[in-house]
């Protein structure tokens, strides 16, 4: 590699712009004086420009990686998965106040009203948390708070009207069933309140989150494949700077090999082997945090928010029987959001799913053997039960097996969903500290190997100066 | 200051030897330049955007005489093209072609009462809902025998060519009702005010358009028996450009813009809308 960087012999003839040099020179107006300090001199000047353009093409690539980290590993990243806790909150939220306005005055029926009460309780306060730290997540940006101060107004609002409606069952102290009409004409206010207003809000949250991720990894991608030719670039002309001057010394001055310029040339080839392996590095794990961790931890935290907003319309279509056809469409069709095989009506689907594959839905990806899937049949299945039992007129069943059994069945599905999703974020949180870590050091590391790099030359250069003292 | 400066008597060797490593950066970078190109058919950055919208839906998306179109659709679409930097350029489609032309290319959008179904999503990619309807039943003004879905037993109704609804009630619901075949719902408001037809069921947001247009020949039961998510469809493969829909759709409930043409084309029939925006779907 140096020997191409070798200067040229001297005893060549003279061409017509090798005249026109000498003359310049004799004239001492515009060349520079030909002289063997001079060349010297400028062989360190273009060394010193070789080692900023690497300084600066490691600086840049690992700034550039570093601000492609902290998006998705520390801003997008965490909100998508932070509002996807938001939404599960919230949706629990409404579906716990329907169970108890749903059991009305039989406070023991199934999980009992007081256990329902402090889960709401529970999930009000998880939903406090994960909107106060959406917002500080959301930072700068205008149009995600605005959205998180709408949730927080609209908690708020939800939780007056939830208020009022257990406060009016309370003194309705109606049988199990469907409440009487001004309880239910609050609860619907409270419940159209939460699922076009909240829910959407926080599921458009994590949806927006996902897609900064998604956009930052694809720029990310082509960005550091970017700067690892520019670190490989910058490397190689240093080196061969670097070998041009070690010639130029060793056929002045007749020595084999200056041992400075030699080890400079090892700390340069140092620098770009380590900041080539650091970028590379660096961008495969974050590669691996967003396709092996976040894809499938944002899979299933999507597919346990609208799980359970499934179960809470089980609920819902229990309690307002005039709105009982259209809960059981949305039912449908979100059951075919979280695992689609291909049926014309819930009938038909809870059929095609103890026989056929998973065609499509958040659950494709899995094992028909795999604990999510078995538990999700297993939900399925008391759901057709309850439709069977409340279309056979044993609404009383329906409700006992609703707000009992079926409290169990659903938590061991979502229990099972919530493995996945801190499966998936492990992976994240691991890739993503690892590489950042292999980002690390240069924020010393360069400067003193660009500083050993120059002194090495200096120090090799200076005694042949010092020649010609 | 450069070796070169100091060697002009060679020159083309040390000018090659210069050239070389910005021969290397020049080859990589179009090389690198080449690799990004992988999403040339994408809407975003693209100037004229196709649409194809509805040509028979009063409110919805209607042909006016000059081949120009108006209604919500049509609204929604050029707030959307003018948020992704476009001009729309509509064309008329009707239900039975839009996964095909979205398919095909033929389109780069559609917003056409495109309501968002599992089998759909599989095919195209869905943005938004930008608004959610509810489906409900049509009669003629002096039917008095259909007051909810049920009813729809043993009665007349339309099957519009393309068209989800009529299977939420005779396959979904099961309601045994005689599925009489019509190419697009014009037709089957005409076969309806002819007496060919006992009902029409399809979305209230369309209904209360050929209501409207004909208030003393048509009523609505107010059945709503359903949640209809409107969507806007986009090729499977775009994902960057359904990402892309979806935030001009949250700032179009933002800026106001949303309940201005929910007012404009809902609110004379009587139609209550929440103005708030919905559950994305989320592209993939």
């Amino acid at each position: 590699m140096t020997d191409t960087l070798a200067p040229p012999s001297r005893r060549r003839e003279p061409g017509p712009r090798r005249r026109r040099a000498r003359y310049r020179r004799r004239g001492g107006a515009l060349g520079p004086p030909r002289t063997v300090p001079a060349v010297l001199r400028i062989w360190t000047a273009a060394v010193a420009l070789a080692l900023v353009g690497l300084f600066a093409a490691v600086h840049s690539g690992v700034d550039e990686a570093r601000e492609g980290l902290r998006v998705i590993g520390r801003d997008a990243g965490p909100q998508a998965v932070n509002t996807g806790t938001l939404y599960l909150a919230l949706s629990d939220m409404d579906a716990q106040l329907a169970g108890i306005l749903l059991i009305g005055r039989e406070h023991r029926l199934g999980q009992g009203r007081a256990k329902a009460l402090a889960i709401y309780e529970k999930r009000r306060r998880e939903a406090g948390q994960a909107v106060l730290q959406a917002f500080d997540i959301a930072g700068q940006n205008a149009t995600g708070r605005e959205t998180v101060q709408s949730v927080l107004d609209g908690l708020g609002a939800y939780e007056r009207l939830a208020a009022r409606a257990l406060v009016l069952d309370e003194r309705a102290g109606h049988r199990a069933g469907p409440p009487p009409a001004p309880v239910l004409a609050v609860y619907r206010q409270a419940t159209d309140l939460m699922r076009a207003q909240l829910l959407p809000q926080a599921y458009n949250l994590t949806l927006e989150s996902a897609a900064i991720v998604r956009r930052t990894h694809v720029s990310e991608t082509d960005r550091a494949t970017d700067a690892l030719a520019r670190v490989a670039v910058a490397g190689v002309v240093l080196l061969g700077v670097l070998g041009g001057l070690q010639v130029t010394i060793s056929r002045r001055f007749r020595r084999a090999v200056s041992p400075p310029l030699a080890l400079a040339t090892a700390v340069a080839l140092a620098i770009t082997a380590l900041a080539a392996t650091s970028l590379g590095r660096s961008s495969a794990h974050l590669r691996a945090a967003k396709e092996d961790g976040f894809d499938s931890a944002l899979t299933y935290a999507r597919a346990r928010a609208i799980s359970n907003t499934a179960a809470a319309d089980q609920v819902r279509w229990l309690i307002d029987p005039a709105r009982a056809d259209t809960y059981e469409q949305v039912y449908f069709d979100t059951s075919q959001t979280i695992a689609y095989v291909p049926a014309g009506n819930l009938a038909a689907y809870y059929t095609a799913l103890e026989k056929v594959p998973l065609k499509g839905g958040f659950l494709q990806s899995t094992k028909a053997t795999d604990p999510v899937v078995v538990r999700y049949r297993a939900f399925q299945k008391a759901d057709r039960t309850l439709r069977g039992l409340a279309g056979a007129g044993r609404t009383r069943h329906a409700i006992v097996l609703r707000t009992g059994t079926m409290v169990g069945v659903y938590a061991d599905y979502d229990r099972e969903l919530g493995a996945l999703v801190a499966r998936g974020r492990t992976v994240f949180d691991d890739r993503i500290t690892r590489a950042e870590r292999a980002l690390g050091g240069w924020g010393t590391g360069l400067p003193v190997g660009a500083a050993a790099v120059l002194a090495l030359v200096l120090l090799g250069v200076r005694p042949r100066l010092a020649e010609f003292r | 200051m450069s070796p070169r400066t100091a060697r002009k008597g060679h020159s083309p060797m040390r000018l090659r030897l210069l050239l070389a490593p910005l021969l290397v950066c020049a080859a990589l970078s179009a090389a690198l330049a080449g690799c990004t190109d992988e999403e040339p058919t994408g809407i975003e950055g693209k100037k004229v955007l196709r649409v194809g919208v509805k040509f028979d839906q009063p409110g919805i998306g209607q042909e006016r005489r000059d081949g120009t179109f108006e209604g919500f659709d049509v609204d929604v679409a050029e707030y959307v093209a003018a948020a992704l930097g476009a001009t729309p350029e509509f064309v008329r489609i009707t239900s039975d072609q839009r996964e095909r032309r979205i398919r095909d290319r033929e389109v780069d959008l559609v917003v056409a009462s495109y309501s968002i179904t599992p089998d759909r999503r599989r095919e195209v990619n869905f943005a938004g809902p930008y608004i959610i309807g509810h489906q409900d039943i049509m009669v003629r003004e002096d039917a008095t025998d259909v007051a909810g879905v049920h009813d729809l037993r043993g009665k007349r109704l339309c099957q519009a060519g393309g068209s989800n609804s009529w299977r939420r009630v005779t396959v979904e619901l099961g309601i045994k009702a005689r599925l009489v075949p019509a190419a697009t719902y014009g037709e089957c408001v005409r076969m309806l005010q002819a007496g060919d037809l006992d009902a029409l069921t399809t979305d209230d947001v369309i209904l209360a358009g050929y209501a409207l247009a004909n208030p003393d020949a048509f009523r609505l039961v107010n059945a709503k028996f359903t949640d209809e998510k409107y969507g806007i469809g986009l090729h499977k493969d775009d994902i960057g450009g359904c990402e892309a829909v979806n935030r001009a759709l949250t700032r179009m409930y933002q800026d106001g813009t949303a309940a201005r043409l929910l007012a404009r084309w809902f609110r004379p029939a009587g139609l209550k809308t929440t103005g708030h925006v919905p559950q994305f779907e989320g592209c993939s």
